[in-house]
């Protein structure tokens, strides 16, 4: 159980704050509810670029890092398809150096062109060394918009193309920043040495004279149900054949959520899992092979993913999967397997909780889908998911007119 | 109320740091057995360390090969069924192979324990490395090997501690189909019987820790009997010459720099000083490559440099990933940046900056019971003791601009390094 109190700022931000005495630092996080979906198809990977700017100095202080280190602090951030999330942990004597430098690039960056012109640059080498110039490095942006071809999940957050980023002027980063980089589209969480008087007193003083901005109205366009199957073919240098499959499902915030979550455990998490063991060990169709769902906020999919093992080919490994993957339709599993599943997440979960940075990104995480009180629900919330549950939702989800293939072929 | 926003708040830099020690717990056949008694969560680490050193690559290959494939069978369970077991009780097991000392981590939640114990030493005890799943293994490395190739940031890596340390060394190790090829069942049943004596084992217990979890850990172990391995010691790598070698990657659009040298021990006195070093040139987001070659020119979307320890040896590096059309002009900067550390003293405001950061990252890095182990174990390991953190902190609170310079001088000249590009 995790112990936490929430306030709410005049001008919307919301504070979360989890005390632990038994540490000398502070984990703080802060969550803006933005990420590559609230982007538009000609202007991709934005969200993702613009994260590199916040760190280019802002109104009052012309560099982020320097201070912070100079605290003895560490930090960094990350984006993904629905949110932005800055985190940093710091010496509980320096904690004001984090509400300082935090709270002035809420309130304006300094949007110096040199730092965009460097990060359209830092950018670009990002997308080259993660997507370009690894092996199979390319397959998001292949499945993507195969499997969405309305919701812009399409893209993924680097961007569509590296055109993207290189036109990226400084009045997009302006006009993004006033939109989405305000107090009451964010979420601050802090973990650790803090007390909640200390919080207050420390959000009102820097965060509380921030404007709130406008309220964001979002109007996603969300992605029809699929009629039918979909192939993709594709052949790259690389070494071997390599399978991707995926279907749509529900969003995070759906009750099957934990159906769901657990479908993917009882396929492929740890050694004992189902596609392993069948399809890597005993029939050696796959040499690799994995499967997991994004729980994405808007509504998601299942991922299966595996390379074929050599003289297998990529629709006889197609094949292979989507049987195995169909046991889950036609049989109930056991319950044994069940609370195996479950077990894991739960020990997952607590893991997790020991680490200051990971219990602020969960608080904040948990806020952003609307409660921060289902933090301390998860383990009932998987607990309670039944056999039927997981029989009921993979009928849902498993139909060949849900899903989309990309067969990802080697050029040798 | 009113603030400035100009003025950053005060700092103030913890002039010590409390750190939790390790217990050692006497136990009756002599094992040694550590514990590290922290944090609110109901969970446990054990880490069992054998010093099983390798005296060649082949002996390495076969070691670590054993090392991963220890939970793939019992006379009387399958690695399904050890698999099925382990992940009922939400525990999981994580081998680090080494060519100096191989480990066996063991995280449980804490109810558990005393099952998913007993179940880890039976699957020590009693591995006997089944032909199927050595199959299996065999065919998945082969492919991991293949697509590995293809990664510049591998490539450069590999051969950059093949040219440091020699190519037949264990710490020069290329993975290669033919250390994969040369696995048998009979090799790792052997290695099994020879490298898990409990003689010079060190376990590491960590967590909230009870008596509950000692005496399972004494009840479990504190009977078998001690056995000693034959101690193999890893022979000195030769100090090779400086040497600038290009792996081709045919297609590439990035190449893979790596730039360093073969480097001192973590017990040597200069350490501690030139681990500072590392921290201003390349070991911190702010560092001096990080500045200049990221942020400053564009070039690349990281770079960094490092130290890796080795218990007679170490290595130091400098590596990235940066365009074919900015290649020369990065490794340039690269120099750049190794001579301004010998021919110019630091300003006293940047060593300051590194020497808060480096307190606050030593925090970090003993936040929590499973880093406070790690930390433990890298001491142990090594042949420190505690005296070592008090060393650090006192070399952080009192290296100045000139020992910056003489260690670079000393250490790290352009002259002295070697070379590796792969694209």
């Amino acid at each position: 159980m995790l112990q936490y109190e929430k306030f709410t700022l005049s001008n919307g931000l919301r504070v979360i704050v989890n005390t632990d005495t038994s540490t000398p630092l502070v984990a703080m996080n802060i969550l803006y509810e933005v990420g590559a979906r609230d982007e538009t198809s000609d202007k991709t990977g934005f969200a993702h670029l613009f994260e590199h700017l916040m760190f280019g100095g802002s109104v009052n202080i012309p560099n982020y890092d320097e201070p912070l280190q100079m605290a003895g602090g560490e930090n960094n951030a990350f984006t993904n398809n629905d949110f932005t999330n800055y985190y940093l942990t710091i010496p509980v004597q320096n904690l004001e150096t984090a509400f300082w430098l935090e709270s002035d690039r809420m309130l304006s960056l300094a949007f110096s062109e040199k730092s965009l012109d460097v990060q359209r640059h830092v950018v670009v080498e990002e997308f080259r060394q993660r997507y370009l110039n690894q092996p199979y490095g390319d397959a998001w942006l292949l499945l993507r918009p195969l499997a969405y071809k309305t919701h812009p999940y399409q893209w993924a957050t680097i961007g569509k193309e590296v055109s993207h980023i290189e036109n990226a002027t400084l009045e997009d980063v302006k006009s993004f920043f006033h939109k989405y980089y305000h107090p009451g589209n964010a979420i601050l969480t802090l973990s650790g040495n803090i007390t909640i008087e200390t919080a207050k007193t420390l959000t009102e003083k820097w965060f509380g004279p921030i404007p709130a901005g406008n309220k964001i109205i979002r109007n996603i366009p969300q992605e029809p149900k699929q009629s039918g199957k979909r192939i993709a073919d594709e052949t790259r240098d690389v070494p071997y054949d390599s399978l991707y499959k995926c279907w749509h499902c529900g969003k995070r915030g759906d009750a099957d959520f934990y159906a769901t979550d657990l479908i993917t455990d009882v396929l492929s998490s740890g050694k004992s899992s189902r596609l392993y063991n069948r399809l890597v060990k005993d029939q050696k169709i796959f040499t690799t092979i994995n499967a997991y769902t994004l729980g994405d906020i808007d509504p998601s999919l299942i991922v299966a993913e595996g390379k074929p093992a050599a003289g297998v080919s990529l629709e006889q490994a197609e094949e292979a999967l989507t049987l195995e993957i169909n046991n889950l339709v036609h049989q109930a599993v056991d319950e044994r397997e069940l609370n195996k599943v479950k077990q894991k997440v739960e020990s997952g979960l607590v893991f997790g909780e020991m680490n200051h940075g990971n219990r602020a990104l969960n608080l904040a995480y948990y806020e952003m889908l609307g409660d921060v009180s289902l933090t301390n629900k998860q383990v009932d919330l998987y607990r309670a998911v039944t056999a039927e549950d997981i029989q009921k939702t993979a009928a849902g989800i498993f139909t060949e007119s849900n899903s989309n293939v990309l067969f990802y072929r080697s050029k040798k | 109320m009113s603030i400035s926003r100009i003025i950053p708040p005060e700092l103030k830099i913890p002039e010590s740091v409390s750190v939790l020690q390790a217990e050692k717990i006497t136990v009756s056949n002599g094992l040694s057995l550590y514990v590290i008694n922290s944090g609110n969560e109901d969970v446990v680490k054990l880490e069992i360390i054998f010093p099983a050193g390798c005296s060649d690559q082949m002996s390495y290959a076969l070691s670590s090969t054993c090392h991963q494939l220890i939970d793939a069978g019992t006379s009387k369970m399958n690695a399904q069924t050890i698999a099925e077991e382990f992940d009922y009780y939400g525990a999981y097991l994580q081998t680090e192979p080494g060519a100096d000392f191989k480990s066996i981590s063991l995280f449980s939640l804490s109810r558990f324990f005393p099952s998913t114990l007993n179940l880890l030493k039976e699957v020590m005890d009693d591995a006997i490395f089944p032909e199927s799943e050595i199959t299996t293994w065999k065919s998945r490395n082969i492919q991991s090997l293949h697509v590995n190739r293809e990664k510049v940031s591998w490539l450069a890596k590999n051969h950059f501690n093949a040219s440091v340390f020699g190519s037949d060394h264990p710490y020069g190790f290329i993975p290669d189909e033919k250390f994969i090829d040369a696995v048998t069942q009979e090799k790792l049943q052997e290695f099994h019987k020879t490298t898990y004596g409990l003689e010079n084992a060190i376990f590491i217990l960590s967590g909230k820790i009870s008596e509950n979890e000692i005496n399972a850990v004494t009840n479990c172990f504190g009977s078998t009997k001690m056995t000693s391995d034959k101690q193999v010691k890893l022979p000195v790598p030769a100090h090779s010459k400086p040497e600038k070698l290009l792996i081709p990657k045919k297609d590439s659009i990035q190449s893979g720099l790596r730039i360093g040298k073969q480097m001192l021990p973590k017990s040597h006195p200069d350490f501690l000083k030139l681990s500072v070093v590392n921290t201003i040139l390349g070991g911190y987001f702010g560092s001096r490559l990080m500045s200049n070659i990221r942020e400053d020119k564009g070039y690349t979307y990281g770079i960094g440099s490092g130290l890796v320890p080795y218990p007679g040896t170490g290595s130091f590096f400098i590596s990235t990933e940066v365009g074919n059309d900015v290649r020369n002009e990065a490794i340039k900067e690269i120099y750049v940046e190794l001579y301004r550390l010998i021919n110019e003293p630091i300003p006293q405001a940047e060593l300051d900056l590194v020497k808060n950061y480096l307190v606050g990252s030593f925090q970090r890095s003993l936040d929590g019971p499973f880093s406070l182990a790690d930390r433990f174990k890298g001491l142990i390991l090594h042949n420190l003791d505690y005296n070592y953190f008090d060393r650090y902190l006192e070399t952080l609170a009192t290296i100045k601009p000139e020992d910056i310079a003489e260690m670079a001088a000393k250490h790290l000249h352009p002259d002295s390094m070697t070379e590796i590009i792969a694209g």
